[in-house]
């Protein structure tokens, strides 16, 4: 049990380490392209290059994933991706910034895939909804934390700084997986890696999918869900300037508002893991994430607006631990 | 899973482009309060039938495995 939880604790300081990084680069370029540009249209792009990665890797990621030593090629790809942060300190032109960013998507991507596979592989059955309520509690705690250190990091230094101290984050990283067991089952590795494999898997996926077709519709409706969400915090920051004319500063504090909802909902997931049943997180969490958001949608002041932020964010803890544990338990690994 | 997922996300990712660029035009020809208000309500109407299919009684068994493992 003492060996778990240590394999539990490092795997999630690695995520932790990983998240925090990532949220310290992703405001650093924000940052550094405005500064380049001028243009709020450029700083989209770099918002617009995630689900397009997240397209172009899904299309044959998972064929790769299930073929191989998940640990080690989330060590591979924490490396790839310190090496490509790193260069882009060094990179002047726009264009081979968005491609070297794209690249760092696809990977994210890629790691976060790997990630879910093996932490399904490592973490037992009966300690999955526990832990995947601290995987949350920690990627939460990287919304608050995240801007804070970026903030930290561009009075020390400059953008620059804060994304050499990113690869260096994704080195810590690798270091942390290397010290993880490997849960590789190696009879999977036998077929080689071809754009047939993927065709079959493809076939594969929609057949499981017309057999398991209640685990399909759950997940699929957690999906909606994600869809939605993305759709509306793309407005979130004209909806809270613009029509509530909030200033930055007060936007900022009601982001914070929103990392505290997720972290108290991903406390009490964790805390509490053995008496919330799956039903009630996911019904939960279904129902009152879009309440917060219809709150935040009518709100006139500052206030009201918290209290859908916080809702919002608090029940999504729950819809999160509920729908992955769920997803872990039907959808072989 | 990983497979699985991948398919899942594919669709997932087009649903997210399309919806982002959606709304984002929407905003500008209609007003960004009654744009977030209707999909807030369309989003909802999702959370009502998630819990309406959860409800189906033949598949409660789907989400009582965490009790039974704790009692196991």
């Amino acid at each position: 049990m003492n060996s778990f939880r240590k394999t539990s604790a490092l795997l999630l300081v690695s995520v932790g380490i990983s998240n925090l990084g990532a949220w310290i680069y992703f405001i650093a370029f924000n940052l550094i392209i405005l500064e380049m540009t001028g243009s709020p249209f450029a700083v989209s792009i770099l918002y617009v290059l995630v689900p397009l990665a997240s397209l172009v890797s899904n299309l044959w990621s998972g064929s790769l994933i299930d073929r191989v030593d998940t640990r080690r090629l989330m060590m591979l790809l924490d490396g790839l991706r310190a090496f490509l942060v790193f260069s882009l300190g060094w990179i002047d032109s726009l264009w081979l910034i968005y491609g070297i960013v794209f690249l760092l998507n696809v990977m994210s991507s890629l790691f976060e895939s790997s990630s879910l596979v093996y932490m399904t592989r490592l973490v037992p059955a009966s300690n999955r909804q526990k832990f995947n309520a601290m995987k949350n509690f920690v990627q939460s705690s990287g919304f608050i934390l995240g801007p804070t250190l970026a903030g930290l990091l561009f009075l020390v230094g400059n953008p620059a700084f804060a994304i050499f101290a990113n690869a260096f984050t994704l080195l810590v990283s690798v270091s942390m997986l290397s010290r993880l067991p490997s849960r590789h089952r190696t009879e999977a590795s036998i077929e080689p890696f071809s754009v047939k494999i993927i065709i079959e898997d493809w076939k594969m996926v929609v057949r499981f999918a017309s057999n398991a077709k209640y685990v399909t519709l759950i997940y699929g409706l957690f999906c909606a869900m994600t869809i939605f969400m993305s759709g509306l915090d793309s407005l979130e920051a004209s909806f809270a300037t613009q029509v509530l004319h909030l200033s930055e500063s007060r936007y900022g504090f009601l982001v914070s508002i929103a990392g505290i909802g997720i972290i108290f909902g991903s406390l009490i997931n964790s805390r509490w893991s053995h008496r919330l049943s799956l039903s009630f997180c996911i019904g939960f969490g279904a129902i009152m994430t879009p309440v917060g958001y219809l709150l935040f949608a009518s709100s006139s002041s500052f206030m009201m607006a918290s209290v859908g932020f916080f809702v919002l964010t608090f029940a999504l803890a729950f819809a999160n631990t509920g729908f992955l544990s769920f997803y872990q338990h039907y959808v072989p690994v | 899973m990983g497979r699985f997922s991948g398919v899942i996300n594919v669709v997932e990712s087009l649903l997210v482009i399309l919806l982002t660029f959606g709304i984002g035009l929407l905003a500008e020809m209609v007003g960004i309060r009654p744009v977030y208000l209707a999909f807030s309500i369309i989003f909802f109407l999702v959370g009502c039938y998630t819990i309406h299919v959860m409800r189906d009684r033949s598949k409660r068994e789907y989400f009582s495995h965490n009790q039974i493992e704790e009692v196991s």
